[in-house]
């Protein structure tokens, strides 16, 4: 007996000491990841066997350490290994398992503790979690019942042992008559009057107890039969009213209450003391609503007080003048950083939400906006802060191109990239500063941005990125620019074309550029190709022989009566090649015209 | 073999829709099996729809145990809620089980058709002149029905309290204790915050849990307590009150116990605004000015403001403050304060509204400065019911507190003097009652009795009496344990 009770002690121990790291190993890891789940579930199958085997097992948890018959059988390690003082300091001095602690019950304890240990949202009360999880087999004792225990004492004494008589106040003759008059049936007096019941009318009216009743008239006296019948009786439709009350109040949201509230209260104060109060409460929700992640339920707060300050405007600038300072913290650097940490933990709020919700400051918040996309780990949140300042930021340029000088490349892609969407003059001006920028992935962010626009600005300064080193920058410049062209005109085309750079692209590059130039330079560009065609009288060198190849299959689809008549004559030339490639080109448009026809 | 059905009763939830379509067959069943043969169409087809709701049932909670506590029927640890029409069927077989002496049963997970007919035929033909719960059990074993135990009423006669009385005595000690302590606790809360502006929820908090264990125990003794309005500073005894109340309604209406929490936490906080005002006016003995009513108005929005400021925002916050704010607020908007946005009520904020009025009328110490009877407040509250309450949630709170609520006073037709003890929700015009004296006076021995027992045919209650009309101490009644 001796020697199992001795392994029992070893075995909570060892568990206990366990416990700690098990939880740290598991909180590490989501949910269902195999490994710690594996962990966990052989330690709390170890852990029940333990209680099946010691029940009722009664852990007294002391400030250092944990008891058992008399016995430590858990101390604290360090500070950040401390299952006793962890326990002890969340109000537990006890704790008993019973039989019935099951499996199931003790993952739900294992969880319960996990959630603690974590500070996850609403588990900062270790009691609290334990008595609404409601598991059979465990029961608690904390240090709050102990102190109780010391009140009972003294309300017993309080209470006294009442004499039977005692319930008579007062112990002389009239008392006694008083007794006496209880069974006396025609005293009239055993049921207080109905006037005596309302006396207080100016307490009725301010509590709205008293609809259009008269004063000093009669409440009307309902039978007794009816209330008996009519109340005690739960009906089908009652039963149907309970289901729908608890599904209708299921609904509610503490964050929709608490701004409804505030709303209310606002509109209260008397004194700037007792407003100055409100509006610091409504700061402090303001900031527990964004912790929370509850964006729409922050940006209604911020409405309010913009909308009570245009209110108190005139009448009362005091009041108005606090209402801005606070919508101003709002925007401010501190309150925008807890949102940044908020978006960084909570990933899947709406990208939406954040825009609606930065959309509520003025442009004072537009540079710590910018900063804020330094911090978030989203792409989703920083595309939708980036696509809100391109909207905002419109007019507020040098705010966003600050960035553009900052160390981290990244940083400078955001600016970059809301400089780009924003795609004012301004804003090209400060881009042209990072056309040379030796980060490649910010050069093709400008690209990128630029090549979604359609307007002529940007695309003339996507010329620019043509010419760069890198092949996924050039190519979409490239395409961006012949898209624009094929509607728009050759404008850009010949400028590329003209370029002194032009030689150096690319050759798919460069055919591309003067197909697209024939297809939209009209008889201008026949009179370029036709050029091109026969460069070379004697000798031609490679670079001509492509060039002039191209020139052919350009004026094969260009549309204008020169071009045909351009190849009409290179095909009565005397060079067999030349004369070749241009009957091919004839034969092309023929055949190009009868799938048409 | 027949087991105590008595032992862990717990009422916490109320049952949901498969215990009551389970309950509801299963009575069905017993009153088919008095009019119809086993091989009858009409009850094999009941039977067979009867099994497949268990089947369920059991598949999901192992056995399916139903116990009859004080007339009222639990499947597991749900209580079963009837309408008029189930009622009436359900009397029937809890009235023969009783005369049975069964107290309940369970359906083992391993019950079969075969033994399920077997059985209830065996109790629905049970002569209940000749027949008891022992014979009945001994036939089960006779008869192979292994699925299923009784639960007993241990040695109980008719015309005695349900309860052994130390068992009763253990109650009520427990319920007194939560009670005085939950009082003790609200008081050091309130008073901290009242110097401080700093409370403490997870002291609340525990109030409010141990209260809710209290009443799932039993809740008619700590509803017994409420009457003690001048047990204590009335603030503190007032809050607790409206826990109680509210929390009895949050549990029959089938509340979770998070929400029960919470209901009980914003019933503790609902005059938190209080503690902002000056104590002389809170403390004032005589009737309200209109001065006196400008800065009572204030409490719910500094209410509003203490638990904001000082708590982190979270379903308790929140649900406290609304119903710091909207507690004197009545259906039709009248009361106060006026609202700028007049939005539905919230549901806790009617509940303790409902239990705020009850007892602050009840009390005397506050608005109305004279404690008004309870009969006349429930009829008060009946007249202004589809105006100023909530309709359904009256006639909820009537059914806790009853027609006579625990704490009246009463004279009997036998003309002695009465204190009622508890509420009977079946007969509520029959409660339980404590006599205390007659004609001749005080007696030295209190005896509690059940106005609904047929014993006790011979007195009902003639007309209720205000105790401070003639110098009651009802505080002393209701303390006394015998």
């Amino acid at each position: 007996m001796a020697e199992t009770s001795d392994k029992t002690k070893h075995e909570i121990t060892q568990i206990l000491g366990e416990f700690i790291r098990v939880i740290k190993i598991t909180a590490m890891y989501p949910e269902d990841n195999p490994l710690p789940r594996k962990l966990r579930d052989s330690f709390t199958d170890r852990f029940v066997d333990l209680v099946q085997e010691a029940a009722p097992l009664l852990l007294e948890i002391r400030p250092n350490e944990i008891i058992y018959q008399q016995e430590v059988v858990y101390a604290d390690k360090s500070p950040e290994d401390a299952l006793a003082g962890l326990l002890y300091k969340a109000g537990l001095n006890g704790i008993t398992l019973r039989q019935d602690f099951n499996l199931e019950d003790c993952q739900k304890f294992f969880s319960l503790l996990k959630s603690y240990i974590n500070k996850e949202p609403g588990a900062g009360d270790l009691i609290a979690l334990f008595w609404e999880a409601d598991l059979p087999g465990l029961t608690y004792h904390t240090v709050d019942d102990a102190l109780l225990d010391e009140y009972d004492a003294e309300f017993l004494s309080r209470s006294g042992d009442p004499v039977r008589e005692s319930f008579i106040k007062g112990a002389d003759d009239s008392s006694k008559l008083e007794y006496a008059a209880i069974f006396d049936a025609d005293d009239a007096a055993a049921l207080p009057s109905q006037s005596d019941l309302f006396e207080d009318t100016l307490a009725e009216s301010k509590m709205g107890l008293a609809p259009g009743t008269p004063r000093k008239q009669k409440a009307p006296v309902i039978d007794t039969a009816r209330i008996v019948s009519e109340i005690f009786n739960l009906e089908k439709s009652d039963m149907a009213r309970v289901d729908e009350i608890i599904q209708e109040d299921a609904l509610f949201d503490p964050y929709q209450t608490a701004a409804e509230l505030l709303e209310e209260i606002l509109w209260q104060p008397r004194d700037f003391a007792d407003f100055n109060e409100i509006v610091t409460i409504i700061e402090k929700l303001q900031t527990e609503f964004i912790k929370a992640g509850k964006l729409r339920a922050a940006g209604r707060l911020i409405n309010l007080m913009v909308e009570y300050g245009a209110q108190a405007g005139t009448d009362r600038p005091q009041w108005a003048r606090r209402l801005q300072e606070a919508v101003a913290v709002a925007g401010g650097r501190e309150k925008l950083s807890v949102l940044a940490d908020t978006l960084n933990r909570e990933k899947a709020i709406s990208p939406l939400d954040l825009s609606e919700y930065l959309a509520l400051f003025g442009w004072e918040s537009l540079m710590v906006i910018t900063d804020l996309l330094d911090d978030l780990e989203s792409q989703v949140h920083r595309e939708a802060v980036c696509d809100f300042l391109a909207v905002h930021g419109r007019d507020h340029v040098d705010f966003i191109t600050r960035a553009i000088y900052d160390k981290r490349w990244y940083v400078v892609r955001n600016a970059a990239s809301i400089l780009a969407r924003i795609g004012s003059p301004k804003a090209l001006a400060a881009l042209e500063k990072l056309l040379t920028h030796p980060e490649p992935r910010i050069r093709l962010e400008i690209v990128r941005r630029l090549a979604r626009k359609g307007d002529l600005e940007s695309r003339r300064f996507l010329t620019n990125l043509v010419w760069d080193g890198d092949d996924l920058i050039c190519r979409t410049a490239l395409e961006a620019v012949i898209e624009y062209c094929l509607s728009e005109g050759p404008e850009l085309l010949t400028g590329i074309i003209n370029d002194d750079r032009f030689a150096g692209l690319k050759e798919a590059y460069q055919e591309s550029i003067i197909m697209a130039y024939s297809r939209t330079g009209g008889d201008q560009a026949v009179e370029y190709l036709a050029r091109l065609a026969v460069a070379g009288r004697f000798w031609t060198t490679q670079e001509q022989e492509f060039l002039q190849r191209v020139s052919f299959r350009a004026l094969a689809v260009n549309k204008t009566e020169a071009a045909e008549k351009e190849l009409a004559g290179l095909a009565r030339s005397w060079k067999r090649k030349v004369r070749n490639m241009a009957q091919a080109a004839l034969r092309h448009r023929e055949n190009h015209r009868q799938e048409a026809v | 073999m027949i087991k105590s059905g008595q032992a862990d009763d717990k009422i916490v939830l109320l049952a949901g829709s498969d215990e009551h379509q389970f309950i509801t067959a299963f009575f069905n069943l017993f009153r088919t099996a008095r009019l119809y043969d086993p091989n009858n169409n009409v009850y094999l087809n009941q039977s067979s729809r009867f099994y497949d709701i268990f089947r369920r049932l059991a598949d999901r909670t192992g056995e399916v145990p139903v116990k009859i506590i004080e007339g009222r029927v639990l499947v597991g640890d749900r209580l079963v809620r009837f309408d008029n029409d189930g009622l009436i069927g359900a009397t029937y077989v809890i009235d023969s089980w009783r005369l049975l002496g069964i107290g309940g049963v369970i359906l083992g997970k391993n019950l079969d058709n075969r033994q399920l007919d077997k059985f209830i035929y065996l109790v629905a033909k049970a002569n209940i002149r000749e027949s008891n719960n022992e014979i009945v059990a001994q036939r089960l074993v006779e008869l192979g029905i292994s699925g299923v135990t009784l639960l007993g009423l241990e040695k109980r006669e008719d015309a005695q309290p349900f309860l052994p009385e130390d068992k009763k005595r253990q109650l009520r000690q427990a319920a007194r204790m939560t009670f005085f302590r939950s009082i003790s606790t609200v008081e050091d809360i309130l008073a901290k915050a009242r110097e401080s502006r700093e409370i403490d929820v997870a002291k609340a908090r525990r109030v409010v849990h141990t209260l809710i264990d209290q009443l799932a125990e039993d809740e008619s003794y700590l509803l017994q307590l409420t009457a003690l309005r001048d047990f204590d500073e009335y603030t503190y005894v007032h809050s607790t009150n409206i826990c109680v109340y509210s929390l009895t309604m949050g549990i029959r209406l089938g509340l979770d116990r998070q929400r029960l929490a919470q209901l009980g936490f914003s019933a503790l906080f609902h005059d938190l605004g209080k503690i902002r005002l000056p104590g002389d006016l809170i403390r004032k003995p005589e009737v309200f000015d209109e001065h006196d009513w400008i800065q009572m108005q204030r409490h719910p929005e500094l209410g509003v403001k203490t638990i904001f400021r000082n708590m982190e925002l979270n379903e308790f916050a929140a649900r406290a403050a609304i119903v710091a704010y909207q507690h004197h607020i009545n259906e039709d908007f009248t009361g106060y304060p006026s609202l700028r946005h007049k939005r539905p009520l919230n549901l806790f904020s009617k509940i303790i509204a409902i239990a705020d009025t009850f007892d602050a009328m009840a009390s005397g110490r506050v608005y109305m400065k004279r404690p008004i009877p309870h009969d006349e407040i429930l009829r008060k509250m009946m007249y202004q019911m589809s105006v100023k309450f909530d309709a359904f949630l009256l006639k909820l709170f009537v059914n806790i507190v009853g027609m006579y609520p625990p704490g009246s006073l009463v004279l009997l037709t036998s003309n002695e003097l009465a204190l009622v003890s508890q509420t009977n929700y079946r007969n509520p015009q029959k409660p339980k009652v404590r006599i205390i004296g007659n004609e001749s006076g005080p007696f030295q021995k209190f005896i509690d009795i059940d106005l609904a027992d047929p014993d006790n045919a011979h007195r009902r209650i003639d007309k209720i009496v205000d105790p401070h009309k003639y110098n009651i101490d009802t505080r002393a009644i209701i303390l006394i344990d015998d």
